[in-house]
């Protein structure tokens, strides 16, 4: 029984792409979301005169 | 391909770099006119060249080797370190570098010691923090000599100390000759050549074992842990959550780095930057730990098991070993132009700076009648001497590459954060609250190194050293403020 539980509970932790659920939430989401940040920064400066 | 014929194209690969770098060398050479250009490129570089040359000095042979290799046990859980790198790209230039290139041009400072000499009026600002400098840059760069020596004697298969003294000879020509703009003019290019290969490599170890989410469920049939997240407070967790800190957080105040986002000429040129940087920290480092991580079920099909020591006595030799086992030659060619890349791209940025503030902060202020020329003179000689130096120690080395690199920024982060905070965002900062938040920080993360450091405790050095840096930088030069 402990090992169909084991498979479970781990099925659970992981995400569709066979990663721990905190790998992505903790890092991937952050660092695309920063990207992001980048992007529209930069996109807002587009109209603004330079020094 | 026979041996004969990939020695030769090996060779060609390491001349014909060499070449080019003697060429970019030259270039840079005709543009230093004054120890400013040499030292800051005139404040004239612009934001995609620099964007580039930020990631290059960031991320060097020490993540594609060192770390990738160390990965290759911690599995995909590393990843999380090398994403956070984007998030802290976008504090560097959107948050740091406005004020700090700013403040950089108005006082007309050079170097990161001569910033905070200049900003806090206080001499002894400066000499100290050079002092740090001086000494603690030096792990660092030994690290990346030995990336590139491992990277070298496993692909082209000469003796490793062979290796690191090429590696030297690279450094020493160009360095020696342009300063920042050769420098930038260089890491531009080994951006983009380093960017290609790790992606290259990163794309084919998911090609190797069949596809995205094929190759997770390879991991896991090796290991399960090796794609989940490890359990709070064990020694990978400390590790995992301890190096996202310092290599991700610990980067705003490396000086090295800082001289690359506080020199860009203009704010349209820090928004430039601003993607750029951000886009080469995200993927980047997200290939390196990848392959690293994917290396494991790869060797384990050539009958290598990464954990066995008997098999592959350092972590520091898996990469390479991975790329010359599982790789066809024009990958391993690639991956060799992208090492030494890597490699180069970040030696030439610590020597640049290690040179720069030793003339600079050190020397200059006790030879006082010394010319600009010859001031910089002397600053290629140190830089061409630290270079070789480096170099030599390398062949004995002393740690693994990620220790020795996490060594220094926990250190150089602990003494320079609060200092450089303070100096960006409170008005009252004084000479008395940097030099406390200097000293302190510095002597905090020493002691927890020496002391705490995990496995005693579960937290890294950098944590309390950064915290007491900022937090006692403050709070003195508030109670010294005059009334």
């Amino acid at each position: 029984m402990l090992p169909i539980i084991d498979a479970f509970s781990l099925a659970l932790e992981l995400s569709p792409i066979g990663i721990d659920w905190w790998i992505i939430l903790g890092g991937w989401v952050p660092g695309f979301l920063g990207m992001a940040a980048a992007l529209i920064i930069w996109a807002r400066s587009r109209g603004e005169k330079d020094e | 391909m026979s041996d004969l014929g990939s020695s030769y194209l090996y060779a060609s690969v390491v001349v014909v770099y060499m070449v080019a770098l003697a060429i970019v060398g030259w270039l840079g050479k005709k543009r230093v006119r004054s120890s400013s250009d040499w030292y800051v490129g005139g404040f004239k570089i612009g934001g995609i060249v620099m964007g580039v040359a930020f990631f290059a000095t960031y991320f060097s042979a020490v993540l594609m080797v060192g770390f990738a290799g160390s990965s290759s046990q911690w599995g995909m859980s590393a990843t999380v370190i090398g994403m956070w790198h984007a998030v802290c790209a976008v504090l560097a230039f959107a948050v740091l570098a406005p004020r700090l290139s700013k403040q950089f041009r108005e006082l007309n400072a050079m170097t990161f010691s001569e910033f905070l000499s200049l900003r806090y009026k206080s001499p002894a600002l400066g000499y100290i923090s050079a002092g740090i400098i001086a000494i603690f840059v030096i792990p660092y760069t030994v690290s990346a000599f030995i990336a590139m020596g491992s990277a070298l004697s496993v692909v082209v298969g000469i003796e490793f100390w062979i290796g690191v003294l090429v590696a030297g000879a690279i450094i020493a020509i160009y360095v020696f000759s342009g300063g920042l703009f050769s420098a930038t003019l260089a890491e531009f290019i080994q951006g983009i050549v380093m960017t290609v290969s790790v992606v290259a490599i990163w794309l084919f170890s998911y090609y190797l074992l069949g596809g995205f989410v094929e190759a997770h469920e390879a991991m896991a049939a090796i290991d399960v842990n090796s794609v989940t997240f490890p359990a709070f407070g064990t020694n990978l967790w400390s590790t995992i959550v301890g190096l996202t800190a310092v290599m991700g957080f610990g980067m705003l105040a490396q000086p090295q780095i800082v001289l690359r986002y506080a020199t860009i000429s203009s704010r349209m040129n820090i928004k430039r930057a601003l993607v750029i940087a951000t886009a080469g920290s995200l993927i980047f480092p997200l290939a390196a730990y990848s392959y690293g991580a994917l290396s494991r079920p790869i060797l384990a099909s050539f009958g290598i098991d990464v954990m066995n020591k008997t098999q592959i006595p350092s972590v520091d030799l898996i990469i390479p070993k991975f790329v010359t086992i599982a790789f066809p030659p024009w990958l391993s060619v690639l991956f060799l132009a992208g090492i030494m890349c890597a490699a180069t791209s970040t030696i030439d940025a610590l020597v640049h700076m290690t040179a720069g503030t030793m003339t600079r902060d050190l020397i200059r202020p006790v030879i006082r009648s010394m010319s600009d020329k010859g001031q910089l003179r002397l600053t290629k000689f140190i830089s061409l001497a630290v270079s070789l130096g480096c170099c030599l120690m390398a062949v004995y080395p002393p740690g693994l590459i990620y220790q020795l690199t996490a060594y220094t920024w926990q250190v150089l982060a602990s003494s320079f954060m609060g200092p450089m905070l303070i100096a960006l965002f409170y008005r009252g900062a004084n000479k008395y609250g940097a030099l406390t938040g200097m000293v302190a920080g510095f002597a905090m993360a020493q002691l927890w190194y020496l002391f705490l450091a995990p496995p005693k405790t579960p937290l890294y050095p950098f944590f309390p050293g950064v915290a007491v840096s900022i937090v006692l930088a403050y709070l003195v030069s508030r109670l010294t403020k005059p009334s």
